[in-house]
């Protein structure tokens, strides 16, 4: 090596001098090094994947809105429509955190409750995240006043269907954190899931079943997904089962055994 | 470095030659795309909802 | 040896030496989570936790690429050898990066449920059993494992406590960081990514530090090929040409089975000791006399060339070997004596 190129210099680490051709080749180095790290950074912070529009909408303020508080295939509320709410709606349901809201709903299930809380948003999907002191409580009746009827339309049979998409974690892919989906989130949609929030189906085609995207899940029998899912979930795989309609929410009733992934 | 070291260095490089490369490819190759086909097919339509109950005995 | 030597202290080359990485840490992370978000094309911006987290694994990720092509680079080209030097700084600093990815993952991902987060990273995937959602989370777990032992046994007292041949073994380790780091960012990262540029820079990664280890590789086995040819006595062999050795400098000889041995002229004098260093085995050969001392060109520790030991107060020996002039030719006794052995230097006349 030393016959081939000029002599540099010798570079001894505890002694303060640094021979002159060493120096620059080190400082031109330096530079290299910061210069690189700088574009690279630039490069890959600004190469990324959309994580969607999903949203924590803060903003639009605390909801409130009654309906029917449902147990299968995940806590969700049939809202009772009313002035605040007046189109018929399913809205699924989740609280602070990586918890299920079934803890605090166990002896509502059934029943007409009130609820409050902040939305998630993406798309043509939202989800109540049930917060605050009393945000989850049987309606109310005054003293001598009938209490509220309410019956929720019935699940409307959308067919048979065979579908592509991603299992993911409502909540994250939803909006509490972005992306909320793909398999370097797969981990913390497993943990999501299994903790409560609910799992829904995203098609790979926007608007794929009758124009919507999402799809709640559920097993054949419309209760929960059994506990081995996770080794479906984040993953591009195809499912087939009944679609049913509960008001603007689309329910996917499916044998997770069954999923074939691509 | 001692021929030792030299030797164990030799040797981990040619592991990591071929395992590094082949860990990256086969990465890559199992990454997933966009279906080719229809995301959504209806397999089968919605049966037909049971007809109107007929009219009140007597009519 | 010289006053000047310090094997353990702070001094001006590792000052600059850390404010040149630490700059290069600092500029990636601020323009990762500062500027580059204004530029992306997104419909809403990545959650905050999880761009730290991207920007702080990305970088513990590049500087293990830089820090690993040093060695093969300094044995190329000696410009390099400085970057040698304080390496294990450079390590340090990337393992304590590593470390704060790992805190912003657990922090975003693995927390706010029932579970305790750290049985969440090992219990939320454990799709074992194939490669599609494989737990790439595990090697990134034992890649960072990997290397908070290297930082924490990084100073040289754990040189001393371990003895140099344990604790260079463990540090080998470091190569099976690289590849764990390889397999949690092809098995993680890159099969969310869209876009090909972060499997075009792991590749290119991959390619660097392969690449450069082996061409290094390549060129240390035709060495060991060269061996020293037999003189006309056994044992003897010819280690070179007196006037192949300047004065201040010296030759590495490769002698049969491997081993390498450094000649050096000081004056109108030859000496030969083992050309490993005591310290961290670094090729004395390529080194230089500096106050009457062979001087290691990686750390600087010195070696008196007639007796292979270290001037006091320090206590590191090398072998020493015997020389002799036949002609203008150096022979060589391959048999090495005791490290710490007095050999008289061969006196050169001029020709």
């Amino acid at each position: 090596m030393a016959g081939r190129m000029p002599d540099p210099g010798f570079f001894v680490g505890y002694l303060n001098s640094v021979p002159r051709p060493l120096a620059i080749f080190l400082v031109v180095g330096a530079a290299v090094l910061v210069g690189s790290m700088a574009g690279l950074a630039f490069a890959l912070g600004t190469n990324v994947n959309d994580p969607g529009d999903g949203t924590f909408a803060r903003k639009l303020g605390k909801q409130e809105m009654s309906g029917i508080l449902v147990e299968n295939p995940y806590p969700i509320l049939r809202v009772r429509p009313d002035a605040k709410n007046p189109e018929a709606r399913t809205v699924m349901l989740t609280v602070p955190g990586k918890r299920s809201v079934k803890r605090r709903g166990r002896k509502l299930f059934d029943q007409l409750v009130d609820v409050k809380g902040f939305m998630f948003q993406r798309g043509d999907i939202d989800m109540l995240q049930v917060q605050g002191k009393n945000s989850l409580k049987a309606v109310e009746v005054a003293e001598g006043e009938t209490p509220p009827e309410f019956t929720p339309a019935p699940a409307e049979s959308l067919g048979r269907w065979r579908l592509i998409g991603e299992i993911c974690d409502s909540k994250c892919h939803l909006g509490a954190m972005r992306p909320g989906d793909g398999l370097a989130h797969k981990a913390c949609a497993n943990l999501c899931i299994s903790s409560g929030a609910p799992p829904i189906f995203v098609t790979a085609e926007e608007g794929a079943v009758e124009g919507e995207t999402f799809l709640l899940m559920a097993n054949e029998d419309g209760g929960p997904l059994p506990d081995h899912f996770g080794d479906y979930v984040a993953v591009l795989v195809q499912l087939e089962g009944e679609v049913e309609r509960l008001d603007d929410l689309l329910v996917f009733k499916v044998d997770i055994d069954a999923t074939k992934v691509f | 470095m001692q021929r030792r070291h030299r030797k164990t260095h030799a040797y981990m490089w040619k592991v990591l030659a071929i395992f590094l490369p082949a860990m990256l490819i086969a990465a890559l190759a199992i990454r997933q795309h966009g279906p080719t086909e229809k995301s959504a097919v209806q397999l089968e339509k919605p049966a037909a909802a049971p007809e109107a109950p007929a009219a009140a005995a007597g009519e | 040896m010289s006053v000047r030597y310090a094997p353990v202290g702070w001094n001006r080359n590792k000052i600059i030496y850390d404010v040149v990485v630490l700059a290069a840490a600092v500029a990636y992370i601020l323009l990762f989570i500062k500027i580059a978000p204004s530029f992306q094309d997104v419909t809403k911006p990545t959650s905050g936790a999880i761009l730290r987290a991207q920007a702080f694994g990305t970088c513990a990720f590049l500087m293990l690429t830089f820090i690993l092509c040093i060695g093969p680079l300094a044995r190329l080209d000696q410009r390099f050898l400085p970057l040698l030097y304080n390496r294990r700084h450079f390590g340090v600093i990337t393992c304590a990066i590593a470390f704060t990815h790992a805190t912003h993952v657990v922090s975003i991902y693995y927390s706010f449920s029932p579970l305790n987060k750290y049985v969440a990273v090992l219990a939320s995937n454990t799709s074992y059993d194939r490669f599609l959602g494989f737990p790439f989370e595990t090697f990134g777990i034992f890649a960072l494992f990997l290397l908070l032992v290297l930082a924490a046994t990084s100073h040289d007292f754990w040189l001393r406590f371990l003895t140099p041949p344990i604790w260079k073994a463990i540090h080998l380790s470091v190569y099976v960081a690289y590849a764990a780091i390889v397999c949690h960012v092809a098995l993680g990262s890159l099969q969310a990514k869209q876009s090909p540029l972060l499997a075009v820079i792991v590749g290119l990664s991959v390619v660097a530090v392969t690449g450069l280890h082996l061409v290094a590789g390549r060129i240390e086995r035709q060495k060991d090929r060269d061996t020293a040819e037999s003189a006309d006595e056994a044992p003897w062999v010819v280690a070179g040409h007196v006037d192949s050795v300047p004065d201040g400098r010296g030759i590495v000889v490769p002698l049969e089975g491997g081993e390498r041995v450094a000649v050096f002229r000081y004056g109108d004098k030859l000496s030969a000791l083992a050309n490993v260093c005591a310290h961290q085995n670094g090729p004395l050969g390529e080194g230089r006399i500096m106050d009457g001392c062979v001087t290691c060109p990686w750390h600087g520790f010195q070696y008196r060339p007639e007796d292979g030991c270290s001037p006091p107060p320090f206590t590191e020996k090398v072998a020493t070997y015997r020389l002799k002039l036949d002609g203008r030719r150096i022979l060589l006794d391959p048999r090495a004596n005791e490290p710490g052995t007095y050999v008289e230097p061969v006196r050169v006349t001029e020709a």
